[in-house]
């Protein structure tokens, strides 16, 4: 045994070692975009970390001053490009409510259907990350494959795969193709379920994945609040918080379904909720495509929009968590104040709290059930 | 039984291997792109070289991001003289086809434009008065559709 060399133990019994801090990011391979960590290590032991933001910031609350209500429409996009429909929706959502703009029934259900299928393919993208964190290749090929297969139905209905431009206020751009919407229920109903049964097969089962994620970072309800963590992480600490029922919006009223909890608090725990909600919001989608009426998606709206003077704040679950957007408006064509509430942003700030005392391998456990999208923090 | 689990993934990797590939192979088969793809911006002109665009600029005011530039024809303000796009700042959000009143605007589905030069990202759909050969040529000179009735005012 090298301590029993008589220099080597008295020099491990006296030494004290000196924590050192490692950069982490903004480009390491596992960050998930510009994110910069900094952890203050003792040896593999994680002591603080702070997280570093705003390397993607483009300034879209002031950028968005300066162009027409519609415009912004384009910028909202680009928050969270991965639940582009969600965004959307939200941002819609203030809109009609400051210039009392009703929406079409049919509109209604598209709007549910395109938000639900976003949570799919955005929880499709965060299991394909979280392959990659541990050290998987394999779930981030798999993941995409049904992704791309819902990409493609965007493309075909909205005209593009990630950015689509598609909710207007007062209803959608246009209404989709009956055989579009026919493909796509065969899809949902057989072929997107096997795919999840598939990644049920390939990770949820794997001895070596829940080894890792089990008891990892666990966190309370009290914890969770106090650290503004919403959606799926909150979620899995055993709160039943989900304003699609609590403040029900879009038809989620008229749908049969459950919102997805856990109690255990820890990794596992983030992880089996994201799971279930894609089986749930997938049969959501079904719902909508069965049940949708006929007629308009559009209320005639001016194309230059001035609502009239006042402020609104509209929440909305995004598949992150609570989505926010505070508008202010002076009657003008342009918003006097555009704020965004942004769920990534709150959950990331609980990182630090969450990977104190863990290990570096543990960290990339931790981050990637987060699922954070650097383009909503750094707007 | 530990080691269950990780069989189980491995027979699931095991049955796509031997499965149907999912790839697209780009350079030898290219995939063709449903008609509503918003890849690049053109406009409906005439055999005879006449484009649609009645100069209205609604598309130049209402684009979120500059792209489109017009020079309207100082004795004719009806007629454009040229129509520029700079395709290179364009995020392809598709509000200018949708404004257009009289559907003079679409978009081509024809992706393979990668440039090493920025300057050829700029390209003309009208110059000196004339569609160019970036224009998408039908039969007809008058819309299909009835201008936009959604009663709209330019911004200011």
């Amino acid at each position: 045994m090298i301590e029993d060399h008589p220099r080597v133990g008295r020099l491990q019994k006296d030494a004290v070692t000196e924590s050192i801090v490692l950069n982490m990011g903004p480009q390491h391979p596992s960050m998930h975009g510009v994110f910069h960590m900094q952890l203050e290590l003792s040896g593999e032991t994680i002591l603080a970390a702070r997280p570093v933001i705003g390397y993607l910031h483009r300034g879209i609350e002031k950028l968005a001053e300066h162009r027409t209500y519609a415009q912004c429409m384009v910028l909202v996009d680009r928050l969270d490009y991965i639940s582009q429909y969600c965004n959307e929706w939200a941002y819609c959502r203030a809109i009609e409510r400051l210039a009392r703009i009703e929406v079409p029934e049919r509109a209604e259900w598209l709007r549910t259907m395109y938000a639900e299928l976003v949570r799919v393919t955005s929880h499709l993208m965060w299991f394909g990350s979280v392959g990659l964190d541990l050290g998987g290749w394999t779930p981030v090929i798999y993941a995409f494959i049904p992704r791309e297969r819902i990409f493609d139905f965007f493309e075909a209905t909205t005209g593009s795969r990630l950015m689509p431009n598609y909710l207007r206020f007062g209803g959608v751009k246009e209404d989709v193709d009956p055989a579009e919407m026919e493909a796509l229920h065969a899809y949902l109903a057989k072929d997107l379920i096997d795919a999840l049964d598939e990644f049920d097969g390939l990770v949820t089962g794997n001895e070596i994945f829940l080894s890792r994620q089990r008891g990892l970072a666990p966190m309370t309800v009290d914890q969770a609040h106090a650290w503004g963590v919403t959606g799926p992480m909150l979620r899995a600490c055993g709160s039943t918080r989900d304003l699609r029922i609590d403040t029900p919006y879009g038809v989620y009223d008229r749908l049969d379904w459950e919102s997805c909890t856990d109690t255990r608090g820890d990794a596992l725990a983030r992880y089996s909720v994201r799971m279930r909600e894609m089986r749930e919001s997938a049969k959501m989608a079904l719902q909508c495509i069965e049940r949708m009426p006929a007629g308009e998606v559009r209320t005639k709206v001016a194309r230059v929009l001035r609502p009239p003077e006042g402020e609104v704040y509209v929440r909305h679950e995004s598949t992150r968590g609570e989505l926010g957007f505070h508008i202010v408006s002076d009657g003008s064509p342009k918003p006097y104040r555009f704020r965004v509430r942004s769920p990534a942003f709150m959950n990331v700030s609980s990182l630090p709290h969450l990977c104190a005392g863990a290990k570096i391998s543990e960290f990339f456990a931790i981050f990637g059930g987060i699922d954070n999208v650097m383009a909503e923090i750094d707007r | 039984m530990f080691g269950q689990g990780l069989l189980k993934g491995l027979s699931v990797t095991g049955r796509r291997m031997l499965g149907k590939t999912e790839c697209d192979m780009y350079p030898y088969r290219k995939r063709v792109l449903p008609p509503k793809s918003r890849i690049f911006l053109s406009m409906r002109a005439t055999p005879d070289g006449k484009a649609l665009c009645n100069a209205c600029l609604t598309c130049q005011q209402g684009c979120p991001d500059n792209v489109i530039r017009i020079e309207q024809d100082p004795e004719d303000r009806k007629r454009a003289v040229s129509f520029r796009v700079n395709s290179g700042r364009c995020t392809f959000c598709g509000i200018c086809e949708e404004n257009c009143p009289r559907h003079a605007l679409t978009f081509t589905q024809d992706f393979e434009r990668a440039t090493f030069d920025k300057g050829t990202l700029t390209y003309a759909l009208i110059a000196d008065g004339t569609a160019t050969g970036a224009c998408v040529i039908v039969e007809r000179t008058e819309p299909e559709h009835p201008a936009s009735a959604e009663g709209g005012e330019d911004v200011g």
